[in-house]
C-alpha cells in the first residue's frame, strides 16, 4: 500500500488530495479523498500503460517526471499534478503569488504600460512582451497598485520571472478587513 | 536513382517545412542541403539531410533570415537551385533577386510577382484591373490624416487595420471605433515592422463574418495556368488559421468555378510562375467573393489540395523551376474525397493560448487509413520561443467529409504529448462541435457564437486521471530537503515496487 498527497496543477489548479493506492492480484484500488475506485491496470513499457475502468471501458495513458511534477495523458487529455509533503505546503501553494505579476513564457520584454503607485484593475495590460515573433498582453490578475516594476523594456526573462508587483490598493483594505 | 531536374537543392527553412520539402527532393533523387541555428543543430530538417550547414546564431534574424549567409552556404556547396519553404525569406524579392544573381535557381515565384503581389495594396489594384472583385481599401497611412478620415467617412466601423507587407494576421487589428483607430495604427505598425521590417499599414473596409476560401494556383511561365481548387481556411483564431479543409462546404459547383477563373485571371495578369495562392473572402450571406491577396509561396496547408488531388505541390515547384511545362490541365483536375488539417501548436488552450516551451519528452503520432503528420520536430527535442510555435500538422482524409472528419477527431484523441502542452485537446473540440461537423462556420467561429473558446474536460476524465496520477506516484519521494535524490525515470517506473498488474 503507498498513500501521499498530491495537487493538481493542469488543465485546472485544484485543492490537494489524499490518495491511498492498494495493488491485490490484478486489482488497483485507489482511494482519493475518501472515495473509492477500482482499475485493473497494465503497462507496456516503462512509462506507458492500459487500464480498465469499472464501467468496462479501457483508457491508454502515458505518463512521465520532472522533478516533483508528474505528467500524465489519458485519453487525448494531459494533466499535471504536483507531489505534495504536507498540508501545509499544499494550502500555501494553492494560494498562490497575488502580488506578482510573472511571466507566462520566456521572451523580451517589449513596452512597459505601468509605474510604480499606477492604479491597475483586473485585465488591465500593464506589459507587452514578444515571444515567438508575437506579441503577448500581460494583465494584472486582480486590482491593486503598482509596487514597483521589476524589469527594463528590452530584458530577456524567463518563464515565472517576477515583471511587476503589486500591493492592495488602501481604500479597498479597509472594508475587507472589517468584514 | 538519377534525377535530370537538379542534383542538389539548399532547402532554405526549419521545421515541418524544411522536412516535408526534403522528402520530395529526396523521393525525386536529389541530394538536399539544410542550413540550421544553433537551437536547431539535432533538429529532424537536419539530421535527415545530406548535407548540413550552421548559419551560426540563434534568431530567425541571425540565422534563416540572413540571406547573405544562405547564399554563401548554396555557392560553397554548389548546389543548383534554393527552396525557400515558407515564411523566412520566401517572399522576399531581395532573395529571389540575390538567388538569380549568384547563378542559383530560386525555386518559387519571380522577384517581379512577389513585388507585385506581396504588397497588399499593388496585389488589390491588380485584381481590380484583372477584372476581380476586392475589398475597399485606403493608401497607406501612420496616424489619423485626411485620407483615414475620408474613409472612416465612406466605410464607417467597424474596419481593419492591416500591414501592407503582412502575413498571418500579424499586423493586423479590428477597430471599432474612432478613439481605438490611432493607438491601433500604432501598435500594427510597430508589429508590422517586427515582422516584416515594414511599418506601412492601411484601412480596409471589414466584411463581418466572412468564410476565407482559397485557391492553389500553378502556372509555368509558359503560358500554361490553372487552378488547384479550393481550401476553406475559416477556422481562426486572432487570425491565425488553425484548422483547413477541402472542398469547402461553402461552395457550389457554379461558385467554385467562377472563383477558380478569378484566381486563375489574378494569377495570369501577375504574369505569375510556380505555385501560389489567391486568397479570397467569401460573404455567406449572398456568396459574393472579395479579392484579399495572393500569397506568392507554398502555403501551410498545401497537404489537403495533396490529399484530394493526389499530387505533390513541392514536385511541380521543383518541376516549374527546372523549366519544364505544367503538363496538368484544368480539366483533369478533380477532387477525390475531402481532406482536413490540424495545426498542432506548442500552446496552452487554456491560458490564453500562451505559447508554451521545454523538451518534447514523448510526442506519439497516431497513424491509420488516410492520416498524414508533417512535423517537424521529435521526440526528445528543446522547443524554444525563438520561433513559430507551430510542432506539427495532423492532415486526414476520407472518402467524404463525415469520415475525414472521424478520422481526424479520432487521430487527435490518440496523440500524445508529454512534456510540453499543445493546442490538441482545443483541435478536438472544435472538430467535434455540431456546428463545425455541419460545416456552418465563418472566420468569426471561434470568438462568436460557437461557444468553442477553451477544451471542455468531463468530471470522468478528471477522476480518472487523479487515480492513474495516484497509482504512477507510487513509491515517488516526495520534494524533500535533497531533490537530487537520482534520475527521476529510475525512481518513477512504478513497475519496480507495484508488482503483477494484468488485465482480467
Amino acid at each position: 500500500m503507498s498513500q501521499g498527497q498530491l495537487r493538481q496543477q493542469y488543465p485546472v489548479s485544484d485543492q490537494a488530495f489524499e490518495y491511498r493506492v492498494e495493488t491485490q492480484d490484478e486489482t488497483v484500488r485507489v482511494n482519493l479523498d475518501g472515495n473509492e475506485t477500482e482499475l485493473a491496470v497494465t503497462a507496456q513499457g516503462a512509462q506507458e500503460g492500459w487500464c480498465r475502468t469499472p464501467d468496462g471501458n479501457l483508457h491508454s495513458f502515458l505518463w512521465t517526471w520532472a522533478g516533483s511534477a508528474l505528467q500524465l495523458w489519458v485519453d487525448g487529455d494531459l494533466f499535471i499534478f504536483e507531489k505534495v509533503e504536507s498540508r501545509r505546503q499544499a494550502t500555501r501553494e494553492s494560494a498562490g503569488h497575488g502580488n506578482d505579476i510573472v511571466a507566462p513564457m520566456p521572451g523580451r520584454v517589449g513596452q512597459i504600460l505601468v509605474q510604480p503607485g499606477d492604479s491597475v484593475e483586473r485585465g488591465q495590460t500593464v506589459i507587452i512582451m514578444e515571444s515567438m515573433k508575437m506579441e503577448l498582453e500581460i494583465a494584472a490578475q486582480r486590482d491593486g497598485v503598482v509596487k514597483r516594476v521589476t524589469v527594463e523594456p528590452g530584458d530577456q526573462v524567463d518563464k515565472g520571472l517576477r515583471l511587476v508587483e503589486l500591493e492592495e490598493r488602501l481604500e479597498a483594505a479597509g472594508p475587507k478587513g472589517s468584514e | 536513382m538519377y534525377s535530370e531536374l537538379f542534383s542538389k537543392v539548399l532547402v532554405a527553412n526549419r521545421g515541418e517545412i524544411a522536412v516535408r520539402v526534403q522528402q520530395t527532393l529526396q523521393s525525386l533523387g536529389i541530394a538536399t542541403v539544410a542550413v540550421y541555428s544553433d537551437p536547431d543543430s539535432t533538429a529532424p530538417h537536419v539530421t535527415m539531410a545530406d548535407e548540413a550547414w550552421a548559419l551560426g546564431g540563434e534568431t530567425a534574424v541571425e540565422t534563416y533570415l540572413d540571406m547573405e549567409k544562405v547564399i554563401a552556404i548554396a555557392q560553397r556547396c554548389g548546389v543548383e537551385a534554393i527552396h525557400p519553404g515558407y515564411g523566412f525569406l520566401s517572399e522576399d524579392p531581395r532573395f529571389a533577386r540575390a538567388c538569380g544573381e549568384a547563378g542559383i535557381t530560386f525555386i518559387g515565384p519571380t522577384p517581379e510577382n512577389m513585388e507585385a503581389l506581396g504588397d497588399k495594396i499593388r496585389s488589390k489594384e491588380l485584381a481590380r484591373r484583372a477584372g476581380v472583385p476586392v475589398v475597399p481599401n485606403s493608401p497607406p497611412c501612420k496616424q489619423v490624416d485626411a485620407a483615414v478620415e475620408e474613409f472612416v467617412a465612406t466605410w464607417g466601423f467597424p474596419l481593419l487595420v492591416k500591414a501592407a507587407a503582412g502575413g498571418g494576421g500579424r499586423g493586423m487589428r479590428l477597430v471599432g471605433g474612432l478613439e481605438e483607430l490611432a493607438p491601433a495604427l500604432e501598435s500594427a505598425g510597430r508589429e508590422a515592422r517586427a515582422a516584416f521590417g515594414d511599418c506601412r499599414v492601411f484601412l480596409e473596409r471589414y466584411v463581418p463574418r466572412p468564410r476565407h476560401v482559397e485557391f492553389q494556383v500553378l502556372a509555368d511561365g509558359l503560358g500554361n495556368t490553372v487552378h488547384l481548387l479550393e481550401r476553406d481556411c475559416s477556422i481562426q483564431r486572432r487570425y491565425q488559421k488553425i484548422i483547413e479543409e477541402t472542398p469547402s462546404p461553402a461552395l457550389t459547383p457554379e461558385l467554385r468555378r467562377r472563383m477558380g477563373e478569378a484566381a486563375v485571371a489574378v494569377a495570369r495578369s501577375a504574369g505569375y510562375v510556380n505555385a501560389g495562392t489567391v486568397e479570397f473572402l467569401l460573404d455567406s450571406e449572398n456568396s459574393q467573393f472579395y479579392f484579399l491577396e495572393m500569397n506568392t509561396r507554398l502555403q501551410v496547408e498545401h497537404p489537403i489540395t495533396e490529399q484530394v488531388l493526389g499530387l505533390d505541390l513541392v514536385e511541380w515547384q521543383v518541376r516549374i523551376a527546372s523549366g519544364e511545362e505544367l503538363t496538368l490541365r484544368q480539366e483533369e483536375v478533380h477532387a477525390r474525397g475531402h481532406a482536413v488539417e490540424c495545426r498542432i501548436y506548442a500552446e496552452d488552450p487554456y491560458q490564453n493560448f500562451v505559447p508554451s516551451v521545454g523538451a518534447l519528452v514523448r510526442w506519439v503520432p497516431p497513424s491509420g487509413p488516410g492520416l498524414r503528420l508533417d512535423s517537424g520536430v521529435a521526440q526528445g527535442q528543446e522547443i524554444s520561443t525563438h520561433y513559430d510555435p507551430m510542432l506539427a500538422k495532423l492532415i486526414a482524409w476520407g472518402p467524404d467529409r463525415p469520415s475525414s472528419m472521424r478520422r481526424m477527431e479520432l487521430a487527435l484523441s490518440q496523440f500524445p504529448v508529454l512534456g510540453l502542452v499543445t493546442n490538441i485537446p482545443f483541435l478536438r473540440q472544435v472538430v467535434r462541435c455540431p456546428r463545425f461537423q455541419e460545416g456552418d462556420y465563418d472566420t468569426g467561429f471561434l470568438t462568436g457564437d460557437s461557444g468553442v473558446t477553451r477544451p471542455e474536460l468531463s468530471q470522468e476524465a478528471q477522476n480518472l486521471a487523479q487515480a492513474l496520477a495516484a497509482w504512477a506516484a507510487q513509491g515517488i519521494p516526495g520534494p524533500g530537503p535533497t531533490p537530487q535524490a537520482g534520475p527521476a525515470e529510475a525512481q518513477s517506473n512504478p513497475w519496480r515496487t507495484a508488482g503483477k498488474l494484468r488485465l482480467p
